[in-house]
């Protein structure tokens, strides 16, 4: 009996043991490893927009990675809806721009504000990537048609990707902040932030 | 009942050991390869790596100037900084090794200021890699940062310290010349606090002793 609860132990340490090389491993340089590297520069912005501030803010239903079917008009009257394109998952800056806005929930919720993340990849892509980032906020895949939501706004890319690109859409719906902004930078968050805070002025 | 009489074999524990000690191998060789990939944490013996002073923008609160121990100017050297080693953590909010490793270095403040044989002889500063002031204090308020921080939006230092990947920990000491001399550079967090502060100790011949 007792050699049976020693195997018993041991066959509990076995998985204990498994378990930490996955979740302990995963976190180390391997992220940092993955991204692809863009080499030269991109040519800032590469599209024409097709809104502008003060206009309806276009409609648009898409899947999450988590699996929900997610629309604009969901948060119409009660949220405030920030918009965040970045041009592709497994790229230097874009790499770091969602892992910055996980640490200031606090400012979007003190701004009655909800974040939605979108890119052109697919949601397997984006399942690989945004996993190592545990994100609060929903991640949108605008993969098929292609780029269909990008292309409405006027910052899908001659390439296939999006700007990198950030848009602050009211309770009524309408688009009060747009920042398309050059693909190789990051935007600053105070620039955000203090298009968020405008909203509670108005 | 045939699982049961195989527990009882002896020849089941000796696998399940064997199991074990090879799984704990597969462990650490992955960690060790991704130090082995990062830049070594000493420059090369007889070669010391000499980092010219540096400006930094005087930070406003009192308790700051006291730490760093320099008078209120507007823009001060880094050689100024009361230290006989100063700990550079080049980092950035949107980094999220360095998000994690926040409460890391918080430790390593406080075993610092709470051992009487280091608290004046070890600074510790961060500089944020191409972030701005209001980045810089939302990481601070985020992860309750009791050491200064410096906003580097232009990369400038960054550049001085020919740092490349965050987070990176720096460890300089000035030299006669009025410059620094670079006695650590490690790449990535650390993984324990108190083999890390001793590192830093051994490796910039630093005495223990009380002043």
């Amino acid at each position: 009996m007792v050699r049976n609860q020693v195997a018993t132990f041991m066959g509990g340490a076995f998985i204990v043991v498994i378990l930490s090389i996955t979740t302990c491993y995963a976190q180390s340089a391997i992220f940092q490893e993955s991204i692809y590297n863009v080499g030269k520069k991109l040519k800032p912005t590469n599209s024409s927009l097709k809104v502008m501030v003060g206009d309806q803010a276009p409609q648009f239903t898409l899947t999450s990675v988590g699996g929900d079917k997610i629309s604009l008009s969901d948060f119409r009257g009660e949220r405030n809806v920030v918009l965040s394109f970045v041009p592709a998952a497994w790229t230097p800056v874009c790499s770091e721009q969602w892992p910055g806005y996980n640490i200031v929930k606090d400012i979007f919720d003190k701004n009655d504000a909800i974040l939605l993340g979108i890119t052109v990849d697919n949601i397997p892509t984006l399942y690989s990537w945004t996993r190592e980032m545990s994100l609060w906020f929903p991640v949108l895949s605008d993969f098929f048609p292609h780029g269909e939501v990008a292309r409405k706004y006027g910052i899908l890319r001659s390439g296939g990707i999006s700007e990198r690109a950030l848009f602050i859409i009211d309770k009524k719906g309408i688009i009060q902040y747009i920042d398309v902004h050059d693909i190789n930078k990051r935007p600053p968050l105070e620039d955000l932030i203090q298009g968020l805070e405008k909203l509670n002025i108005k | 009942m045939k699982l049961t009489k195989i527990y009882k074999e002896w020849n089941f524990f000796l696998m399940l050991l064997v199991c074990l000690l090879f799984l704990f191998g597969c462990f650490l060789l992955p960690v060790r390869q991704a130090s082995a990939s990062s830049l070594p944490d000493l420059p090369a013996s007889n070669t010391t790596v000499t980092i010219p002073a540096f400006e930094l923008a005087a930070p406003p609160e009192e308790k700051t100037l006291q730490y760093l121990g320099i008078s209120g100017k507007e823009i001060f050297k880094s050689t100024q900084i009361k230290t006989e080693v100063l700990i550079i953590e080049v980092f950035s909010m949107y980094c999220p090794h360095c998000q994690r490793e926040a409460p890391s270095v918080n430790e390593l403040y406080n075993e610092i200021e709470t051992d009487s044989a280091l608290r004046d002889k070890i600074k510790i500063i961060g500089i944020a890699a191409g972030n701005s002031s209001y980045e810089v204090d939302v990481f601070r308020k985020k992860y309750e940062i009791p050491f200064p921080l410096f906003p580097d939006k232009s990369f400038a230092v960054i550049k001085t310290l020919a740092v490349t990947e965050t987070p990176t920990f720096v460890g300089l000491k000035v030299n006669e010349n009025g410059d620094h001399d670079q006695f650590l550079f490690h790449v990535g967090g650390f993984e324990k606090v108190g083999k890390f502060l001793e590192k830093v100790v051994t490796s910039s011949n630093l005495k223990r002793e009380r002043q």
